[in-house]
C-alpha cells in the first residue's frame, strides 16, 4: 500500500505544477488536485501496480481534469481565465528575471491547453516525446509537433525580452 | 523519438523554479490521511523496534524466568492428622449416624417416670421390734 504522506513529498509539487500549466488557474488546479488526493486516500492501492508512479499520476492528474472540463460542458472558461497569466513560476528578486518569468506566463496562458501540457511535461517534467504521448494518448509525432509550435509561439512572445536580457 | 539538442532557450525555461503545492492544499491533503490506531502489538513493536538491545534483555529474562520456574523444587507436604483430608463418610456412616441421632431424639421425647417419694423416718412397728429381739 502506498505511503500517502511520502507520495505528497515526492510527487505533489510536480503534480500540481502540471495542473497548475493545464488548468490555468490556481482555484482549479487545486480543485483537480485534491479531488485526485481524495481518489488516493479512498484506494491508496492504486498504485500498487504502477511501474512509474509520477506517470500515472500525472496521467491521474489530466484525466481529472478532463473530467473537469467535461462537468464544465466548455474549456472556453477555463482559456479565459488562463488568459491573464499562469502563476506557475516562484518569484524573483531579480526585476529582469522576474519580468522574463512574467512574460512567460502570460505567453503560456495564450496557448491552447493541449500544447501547454505538452511544454510542460517536456520542459519540467523532462519526459520524452513517447512517455508524453502514452500519458495524453496522443501519437508522438502529435506530442512533438505541439511542443514545436508551442515553443515556437513563446520564441516569438519573448523574443524581444529575451534578446534584451541576452545582450550584455 | 530523437530529441534534438535543446535549444538556448529550452534550456533557460528547463531551469525557471516551477511553484510546489501551497501550504495550506497540502496540509488539507496531509488532513485527509486516516491516522491508523495502532494495536498494543503494534505499539510494544513500536517501543522496541528502535532498540535492538531491548528484544535480546527481553528474550533473556523470559528464559531466565522460566528457567527457575522448572528448577524450583515441588513443595513436599507433610501428612498429619491435622492437614489430612477429612474422610468421606459412607452410606453405612450416615446410616448409623442417623440412627444413632434418632435413638437420641427418641430418648429425650420418652416421658419420665413418677419421681420415687423420699424415705420417712417412721417410728417402727412393734412386729420389727419383736422379730429384732428374737
Amino acid at each position: 500500500m502506498a505511503d500517502l504522506h511520502h507520495l505528497l513529498d515526492t510527487h505533489g509539487d510536480a503534480i500540481y505544477g502540471f495542473l497548475l500549466q493545464v488548468t490555468g488557474s490556481e482555484a482549479d488546479a487545486a480543485d483537480v488536485f485534491q479531488e485526485l488526493w481524495r481518489k488516493l486516500v479512498e484506494r491508496p492501492a492504486l498504485l500498487d501496480d504502477a511501474r512509474d508512479p509520477r506517470g500515472f499520476l500525472l496521467r491521474m492528474a489530466r484525466n481529472q481534469f478532463i473530467d473537469l472540463t467535461r462537468r464544465r460542458q466548455t474549456r472556453e472558461r477555463i482559456h479565459a481565465e488562463a488568459s491573464s497569466g499562469i502563476p506557475l513560476f516562484d518569484t524573483s528578486p531579480d526585476p529582469d528575471e522576474q519580468a522574463f518569468r512574467d512574460a512567460l506566463q502570460t505567453a503560456l496562458a495564450q496557448l491552447p491547453a493541449d500544447q501547454r501540457a505538452v511544454l510542460h511535461l517536456k520542459l519540467w517534467e523532462g519526459l520524452t516525446f513517447d512517455a508524453i504521448a502514452t500519458l495524453l494518448d496522443i501519437p508522438p509525432n502529435t506530442a512533438a509537433s505541439r511542443y514545436r509550435y508551442g515553443l515556437d509561439k513563446i520564441r516569438d512572445h519573448l523574443r524581444p525580452l529575451y534578446n534584451e536580457i541576452q545582450s550584455p | 523519438m530523437n530529441t534534438p539538442e535543446p535549444s538556448p532557450l529550452e534550456q533557460r525555461l528547463t531551469h525557471l523554479p516551477t511553484r510546489g503545492l501551497p501550504p495550506g492544499l497540502r496540509a488539507d491533503c496531509l488532513r485527509q490521511i486516516p491516522q491508523p490506531v495502532p494495536s498494543w502489538s503494534r505499539r510494544i513493536i513500536d517501543l522496541f523496534s528502535p532498540n535492538p538491545w531491548a528484544w535480546s534483555t527481553l528474550a533473556f529474562a523470559w528464559i531466565l524466568c522460566a528457567v527457575l520456574h522448572l528448577a524450583q523444587p515441588q513443595p513436599v507436604v507433610i501428612l498429619s492428622a491435622r492437614s489430612a483430608p477429612a474422610p468421606l463418610q459412607t452410606d453405612s456412616e450416615t446410616i448409623r449416624l442417623l440412627a444413632l441421632q434418632r435413638a437420641t431424639r427418641d430418648e429425650l421425647l420418652r416421658p419420665s417416670p413418677p419421681p420415687i417419694p423420699p424415705a420417712v423416718d417412721r417410728p417402727r412397728s412393734r412386729l420389727h421390734s419383736t422379730n429384732q429381739l428374737a
